[in-house]
């Protein structure tokens, strides 16, 4: 059997009978992994802190190629974040991250920019001095996100008359894209947004890295931007994030 | 095994007991097939007893068998200092030390917002009520030292601060007994920033 050795971000892990647990990890070449880990609350020496919740780890597995279930022998601590874990607001911002992509992300399916993107995003989210950098953060990750993983809304023609030459004005999170102004004013459940968050989620989605890095928006178009794509991922893909009602009422506890 | 329905089923059950497989399970079987029936009764009233009798005590949410734990009942105990744990067999390993006099609060969990636990599932409104009721000096967070466990103890100092009380965390670092050479490296950043001028 095939012995694999990656860096790989820690999603989450499960006990399993008496002394086991599943792991599952991200890594840069084979996407989001689960593996078992044998006797690992006996030896819980072994082990230590690699195991907790969004931290950088080296693994050593192995199993048949395309397995479900992997074997993992050990984690080694790359990078714990421990920034990140000092403080409320950094602590619930990297949990939601690793939740997003634990929860909507398919088993082996590489995405190495992805993977990249997460790792600066826990940085930033590290060094982050305040809420708004924070924020601003897990939503341009939350887009290239999507972005990614097949989940990109149409930005570029009214998803419900198909107007290219749209000053959009709406988003509709069940036809999943940007609409008109016209047409905003004909159907339901569609969410008006500021021009500037569309703007705004078009060049996270598409846009190079050093740009996307230098931008940052108010705390209201972050608030925005988050229900936008919490309303479209739910309806797209039918389940939602536990630690998304942690985000909303932490947030709104602080107002 | 064919035609043993009801030793299948005691097998069935004791698999169900953690850190019990097959094979135990057979043999625990076996044993009270083999043991008097008085044996068999006296475990089966032991377990519907513990399960009629043994309830949450109405202060500290820890188990006992009456409305107020004996921790809490216990006059000789401090009660101006509260300590803080995620279950109540956290009350039996903090005991056994002997080093605390006051008393605890049994949080029924720990936050995980992975799994969609947040602080309305846990007794923490009531721990901020009985700080409300005044007399508590200090709270010691003893949650355990993992992500979730660290999460907690940052929101309740968030919370519980502001109240007026001093909240101090439990101590994390090294195990007594173990090898510098052999933690890894939060363990060991942990134990730094814990010093202590000896
Ligand atoms: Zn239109
Ligand atoms: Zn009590």
């Amino acid at each position: 059997m095939p012995l694999y050795e990656t860096k790989a971000i820690v999603l989450k892990v499960i006990d399993y009978g008496e002394s086991d647990c599943i792991a599952s990890f991200f890594t840069k070449e084979y996407g989001k992994i689960q593996g078992i880990v044998k006797r690992v609350r006996n030896k819980k020496a072994k082990f230590g802190a690699s195991l907790e919740p969004f931290t950088l780890s080296n693994i050593i597995f192995f199993g048949r190629e395309n397995a479900n279930l992997y074997n993992v022998n050990s984690a080694d601590i790359v990078d714990p974040f421990s920034v990140n874990r000092d403080d409320y607001d950094k602590l619930i911002h990297s949990f939601y991250l690793v939740d997003l992509l634990n929860t909507y992300l398919s088993d082996r399916d590489p995405h190495p920019s992805l993977f990249d993107l997460g790792l600066e995003t826990l940085k930033s989210i590290g060094e982050a001095t305040g809420r708004g950098k924070t924020e601003t953060a897990i939503n341009i990750f939350q887009l290239k996100f999507l972005s990614e993983s097949g989940y990109a809304p149409k930005m570029g023609m009214c998803v419900i008359c198909g107007d290219c030459n749209l000053t959009p004005y709406g988003f509709h999170p069940g036809r999943g894209g940007v609409i008109c102004r016209g047409c905003m004013s004909r159907v339901t459940y569609a969410i008006k947004v500021s021009p500037g968050i569309l703007k705004f989620m078009e060049r996270a989605m598409h846009g190079e890295p050093h740009i996307i890095k230098r931008m940052i928006i108010s705390k209201e178009m972050n608030g925005e931007l988050r229900y936008v794509i919490e309303k479209y991922l739910r309806l797209h893909t039918g389940r939602e994030l536990k630690s998304s009602k942690f985000i909303n009422s932490h947030l709104s506890s602080i107002g | 095994m064919k035609g043993l329905e009801s030793v299948n089923n005691l097998v069935k059950e004791f698999k169900r007991l953690p850190g019990i497989g097959q094979k135990t399970a057979e043999r625990l079987a076996f044993f009270v097939l083999k043991s008097d029936k008085s044996m068999a009764l006296a475990l089966a009233e032991a377990m519907i007893s513990v399960k009629e009798s043994v309830r949450l005590c109405s202060v500290c949410n820890s188990i006992t068998e009456d409305d107020h734990c004996e921790i809490c009942r216990d006059s000789g105990r401090d009660r101006d200092i509260i300590c803080v744990v995620e279950e109540s067999k956290d009350i039996y390993a903090i005991e056994r030390s002997r080093e605390f006099k006051g008393l605890y609060h049994v949080l029924m969990g720990v936050l995980a917002p992975l799994d969609g636990i947040g602080p309305s599932n846990l007794k923490i409104k009531e721990l901020e009520l009985r700080i409300s009721g005044g007399g508590i000096k200090e709270v010691i967070i003893a949650t355990n030292p993992d992500t979730e466990g660290e999460a907690t103890s940052i929101y309740l100092s968030k919370v519980l601060k502001p109240l007026g009380v001093k909240v101090s965390r439990i101590a994390r670092g090294l195990p007594v007994g173990s090898d510098l050479e052999y933690a890894d490296e939060v363990t060991i950043m942990r134990s730094l920033q814990g010093r202590k001028e000896i």
